[in-house]
C-alpha cells in the first residue's frame, strides 16, 4: 500500500486533556467497552447452554436463571456495549483522527458487515427478551444460538481490524484487505478473546445465581458447577497467549519480555490474574465441585476485569511506535512523510492557532508549543502524566536536542522526529521554559551552530523507525560546539 | 440527469452518498420514533398523564405503547445509526472529525446522555413505579431533555462542520457551544419532521394492538394523532426550504439549486401523500391499512427528498477535487461482496425471527 496519507498531513484541532494522558482516556473506555461487550457475547453463549440444559432436563434450575434478570443483564450490557462501541469511535476521533480515519477507509466494508451482525444480535436479543415466555423450547434455543453467533461474529470482524493495526503483514505491500484482516495475530487473538467472553459470562452467572432467592443451595452449587464446565476452555488460554506472543513482531515481543517494565508488568498482571481464575475454575469448581458464594464470585470477576485491563494495555502498548504498524506512527504521521516534514516543518499550514500564545514570552516558544502539539501531545503531556518536563527536565540542553533529534534511537518505541531543526530547537526551548515554571522573560536561541548541529543529528538518525535497520553512521555528523545552557 | 442527485457527482462519491442516504433513512425511522416519542412522553409526563393512577385520556394508548417500545426504539436507533456514521466518515472525514474535535467534551457528552436516557426509559416501564405519576413525569421529562440534547448536538455538529471559517476561532476560544442562528430553526425542523413519522409508526402499532392496548383506547387516540401529524408535517414542509437551502450562500451554485429543488419537489409529494393519508383519521374512525400505506409511502418520499437536498447542499460546500479524489481511492477497496452476502443472510435471519415470534404471538392470542 503506497498511498497512506501520502497526499499530505491533514491538520486537525488537537485538544488538550490537561494532566491526563490521552492514552488513559481511550484505554479506560476501551477496557470498559471490551469487558461489557465480551460479557454480552459470552452471555449469549451461556444462555444458549442453559437453554439446552433446561430443555433436555439435565438441569431444570437453568430455566430459572435464564428467565430471571440474567437476560436483562445481557440485554442491558449489549446496549451499553453498543453505545460504548460508538463511544470508542468518537473517542478515537478525539485522540487520533488520522488513525481512525485510515481504519475506516481501509475496513469500511468490514465495519458495514459487522453492522449487519449488530442488527441480528439486537433483533434476536429483543425477540428473546419480549417473547421468550411464549416461544417453544426449540425456538428459544434457536434464537439464543442466533444471538450468540451474531455476537461472536461482531467479535470476529472487529478482531480482524484491531489485530491488523498491530500486524498488518502483507497488506502493507499488496493493499489486499483480506491479507490484512487474516493477519498473523488474528486467530490467536480471536480464540483468546472468545474464551475471555465465556469466562466473564460464567463468572457473572456465578454472581447472579447467588442473588436469586428462588434457588436452593444445591441448585446454586449445581448451576455453578455447570457454569464451570462452560468456562473450562480457559485451560487453552496459555496456548493462545503463547501463539499470540510468537506471532508478534520481534521488537514488540522484546517490550513485553522485559524491554519495557510497564509492558512486562501489565502482561504479568493479566497472566497472573488469568492463572488464578483458571486454577479456581478447574480445581475448585470443576474437579472438586465446590460452591462459591457471591463475594468470591465477585472477587473472581474483579480479577477477570484486571486481566482484561492488563491484556488491553499490552495490546495497545506493543504497537509502539505505530498506531498502524509500518503505516502510521502514534502521532498520525506516516513514515514516508517524515523526510518531507523535516524540510517543510510539522507546524507549517496548521490552521489552528495556539490557545495560550499570549502567555509565551517569544515566538520561538510558540513554535515549540505548536511542535509539541503536533508531534508529542497524542502520548505526552507537558507536566502531567507522561509529561515531557518530567522525562526531559533533568537532561542538559544539548542532551535534549540530541535525544529528540535521534528520538527513535533514544527510545525504540518512539517515532523519528518529523520537523525542521528550528522546530526541534523551539520544542527544546519550550520544554526548558516549562521546566523553569514559565518565567515572564525568555531569551530566544537563534545560533546557527545549534541549528547546524541539530540538522547533523537528525541526518545521522535518519528518517526510519527503530524497527528498521539503523542507518550507517555518517562521518560528517561530528559534534559542533553549541554553547548550550 | 447530470443535475440530479446523485448523478451530479463523480461515481465513487455518488456511491457512498447513496449508501449514506439509504442507511440514514433507516436510522431516521427509529430516530423519529425516539425524538418525537420522547417529546410526547415528556409533555404527557409534565401534564401528569403517566402512570396507572393518572386519568385515562385520548393519549393513554399512545403513551402506553411508547413506554413499552421506547427502549427498543432507542437501541435500534443507535444500531441503525452506525452505518450512516460509517459512511459520513468516508464522505466528509475531515469536516466531521474537525467538528467533533472542536466540540470536544460537549460532543462526547451525547454518549453518557444516551446511556442515561436508555436506563431512564427502562425505569419508566418498571412495575415498581407504575402508580407514581409524579416520578414517571420526572423520568419522562428527563428522557426528553436527554434526547433533545443529543438532537441539538448533532445539528450543532453538522453546521459547524460546514463552516470552515469558524474553525480557528472556535478552537482558539475553546467555546463549548457553537453559536449559529441556524441551529434552533434546524432543530425545530427536525422535530417537526420526526413527529409525523412517529405518529405514523404509532398508528401502525395501534392498529396491530401493540402492548395489549384495547381497541377502544386505540380508537380514541386516532384523531389527536392525526391532528398532530398533520400540523407537524405542514410545519416541516414550510420550514424545509429555508432550513436546507439556508446553509448555502445567498447566491448558491445554479446546479445545486436545481438539485435541491428536485429533492424538495420529491419531499413535497411526500407531504401531500401524508396529508391525504391522514385526513380520514380526523373523523376518529380506526385508520385503515390503505391510508396508512399511503402515508408510509409519503413519509418515505418526504425523507428521501429532504436527505437528497441536504446532501446536495453539503456537497456543494465540501465537495472539492481533493475530497472526490479521496472517495475514488477509498472506493477501490474490496469487501462490498462480503457485506452484501452477509446482508442477505442477516435479512433472512431477521425475517425468520420476525416470522417465528409472530407465529407464536398469533398462537398465544
Amino acid at each position: 500500500m503506497t498511498d497512506p496519507v501520502a497526499s499530505g498531513l491533514i491538520s486537525y484541532p488537537i485538544n488538550d486533556f490537561g494532566p491526563a494522558m490521552k492514552g488513559m482516556v481511550i484505554g479506560g473506555l476501551g477496557i470498559f467497552h471490551v469487558f461489557l461487550a465480551q460479557f454480552a457475547i459470552g452471555g449469549g453463549m451461556l444462555m444458549a447452554y442453559f437453554q439446552w440444559l433446561a430443555m433436555t432436563g439435565k438441569e431444570p434450575a437453568a430455566r430459572t436463571v435464564l428467565d430471571s434478570y440474567f437476560k436483562y443483564l445481557v440485554l442491558v450490557s449489549f446496549v451499553t456495549g453498543a453505545v460504548t462501541g460508538v463511544a470508542m469511535w468518537f473517542t478515537s476521533i478525539q485522540i487520533s483522527p488520522g488513525t481512525i480515519g485510515k481504519m475506516v477507509d481501509v475496513f469500511h466494508w468490514v465495519w458495514a458487515t459487522e453492522w449487519i451482525f449488530f442488527w441480528v444480535e439486537v433483533v434476536a436479543g429483543y425477540a428473546f427478551y419480549r417473547y421468550s415466555k411464549i416461544l417453544s423450547d426449540r425456538t428459544r434455543l434457536a434464537l439464543l444460538l442466533v444471538y450468540s453467533v451474531a455476537g461472536w461474529g461482531s467479535l470476529f470482524w472487529i478482531n480482524g481490524i484491531l489485530s491488523w493495526q498491530f500486524t498488518p503483514g502483507e497488506w502493507v505491500k499488496s493493499g489486499n484487505i483480506w491479507q490484512g484482516f487474516f493477519n498473523a495475530t488474528f486467530w490467536p487473538s480471536l480464540f483468546y478473546r472468545t474464551i475471555a467472553c465465556m469466562v466473564i459470562a460464567g463468572l457473572v452467572a456465578a454472581v447472579i445465581v447467588n442473588t436469586m432467592p428462588a434457588l436452593s443451595r444445591e441448585d446454586r452449587t449445581r448451576l455453578i458447577n455447570r457454569t464451570a464446565r462452560f468456562m473450562l476452555p480457559i485451560v487453552l488460554m496459555p496456548l493462545f497467549g503463547l501463539w499470540f506472543l510468537a506471532a508478534m513482531p520481534e521488537d514488540s515481543r522484546a517490550w513485553v519480555m522485559g524491554g519495557s517494565i510497564a509492558m512486562t508488568l501489565f502482561m504479568n498482571i493479566a497472566v497472573g490474574a488469568s492463572v488464578l481464575i483458571g486454577g479456581y475454575i478447574v480445581v475448585g469448581l470443576w474437579r472438586q465441585k465446590l460452591y462459591i458464594n457471591g463475594a468470591t464470585a465477585t472477587l473472581l470477576l474483579a480479577l477477570a476485569f484486571g486481566a482484561s485491563a492488563g491484556g488491553e494495555f499490552v495490546r495497545e502498548g506493543v504497537r509502539k511506535p505505530y498506531t498502524i504498524r509500518s503505516v502510521l506512527y502514534s502521532n498520525s504521521i506516516a513514515p514516508e512523510q517524515v523526510a518531507h516534514l523535516r524540510e517543510i516543518g510539522c507546524t507549517t499550514g496548521d490552521p489552528f492557532p495556539l490557545r495560550d500564545a499570549a502567555s509565551m514570552p517569544n515566538a520561538q516558544l510558540q513554535l515549540g508549543a505548536l511542535t509539541f502539539r503536533n508531534q508529542c501531545a497524542v502520548c505526552h503531556t507537558v507536566s502531567g502524566v507522561n509529561g515531557l518536563t518530567h522525562l526531559m527536565g533533568a537532561w542538559t540542553q544539548d542532551q535534549q536536542r540530541m535525544n529528540v533529534a535521534k528520538l527513535q534511537w533514544t527510545k525504540g518505541f518512539m517515532p523519528p522526529f518529523a520537523g525542521t531543526p528550528q522546530e526541534l530547537e523551539g520544542l527544546v526551548q519550550f520544554i526548558q521554559w516549562e521546566t523553569a515554571k514559565r518565567p515572564a522573560t525568555w531569551a530566544e536561541s537563534r545560533e546557527d551552530r545549534v541549528i547546524a548541529q541539530i540538522k547533523a543529528w537528525l541526518d545521522e538518525a535518519g528518517t526510519g523507525p527503530a524497527t528498521q535497520p539503523r542507518p550507517p553512521e555518517q562521518a560528517s555528523a561530528t559534534n559542533i560546539p553549541t554553547g548550550g545552557r | 440527469m447530470d443535475q440530479i442527485f446523485p448523478f451530479n457527482l463523480p461515481a465513487p462519491t455518488a456511491w457512498y452518498a447513496v449508501l449514506y442516504v439509504v442507511t440514514l433513512l433507516m436510522h431516521i425511522v427509529f430516530m423519529s420514533y425516539v425524538l418525537a416519542g420522547s417529546i410526547m412522553l415528556g409533555v404527557a409526563g409534565f401534564r401528569g398523564m403517566l402512570g396507572s393512577t393518572a386519568k385515562p385520556s385520548d393519549w393513554t394508548a399512545v403513551t402506553t405503547i411508547l413506554k413499552d417500545w421506547m427502549p427498543f426504539a432507542l437501541s435500534a436507533a443507535i444500531t441503525a445509526g452506525i452505518a450512516p456514521l460509517l459512511f459520513v466518515q468516508i464522505l466528509y472525514q475531515q469536516e466531521f472529525y474537525t467538528a467533533n474535535l472542536l466540540s470536544f467534551h460537549r460532543w462526547m457528552a451525547i454518549l453518557p446522555v444516551l446511556i442515561v436516557a436508555f436506563y431512564l426509559l427502562y425505569l419508566l416501564k418498571a412495575h415498581r413505579i407504575e402508580g407514581k405519576t409524579a416520578l414517571q413525569g420526572i423520568f419522562a421529562m428527563l428522557v426528553m431533555a436527554c434526547i433533545l440534547f443529543v438532537g441539538w448536538s448533532w445539528v450543532e455538529n453538522h453546521l459547524l462542520s460546514l463552516n470552515k471559517a469558524a474553525w480557528p476561532t472556535q478552537y482558539e476560544t475553546q467555546a463549548m457551544v457553537y453559536k449559529d442562528p441556524a441551529i434552533l430553526p434546524r432543530l425545530g425542523f427536525w422535530i417537526a419532521s420526526a413527529l409525523p413519522t412517529a405518529c405514523l409508526l404509532l398508528a401502525w402499532q395501534l392498529r396491530a394492538g401493540a402492548s395489549g392496548v384495547a381497541a377502544e383506547s386505540a380508537k380514541r387516540a386516532t384523531r389527536p394523532l392525526a391532528w398532530l401529524a398533520l400540523i407537524s408535517v405542514i410545519v416541516a414542509a414550510v420550514a424545509a426550504w429555508p432550513v436546507i437551502r439556508g446553509v448555502l450562500p445567498a447566491a448558491g451554485a445554479p446546479a445545486s439549486e436545481t438539485s435541491i429543488s428536485i429533492g424538495m419537489a420529491i419531499a413535497g409529494i411526500g407531504v401531500l401523500l401524508q396529508v391525504v393519508g391522514w385526513l380520514p383519521a380526523l373523523s376518529g374512525k380506526p385508520i385503515g391499512k390503505a391510508p396508512l400505506s399511503l402515508t408510509s409511502a409519503g413519509a418515505a418520499l418526504f425523507w428521501l427528498g429532504i436527505l437528497m437536498s441536504r446532501e446536495v447542499a453539503r456537497l456543494s460546500i465540501i465537495g472539492t477535487e481533493a475530497v472526490f479524489a479521496r472517495h475514488e481511492r477509498v472506493g477501490t477497496i474490496a469487501g462490498f461482496v462480503i457485506f452484501l452476502a452477509f446482508a442477505v443472510i442477516g435479512l433472512g435471519t431477521i425475517g425468520w425471527i420476525v416470522r417465528s415470534t409472530s407465529r407464536a404471538l398469533r398462537a398465544e392470542r
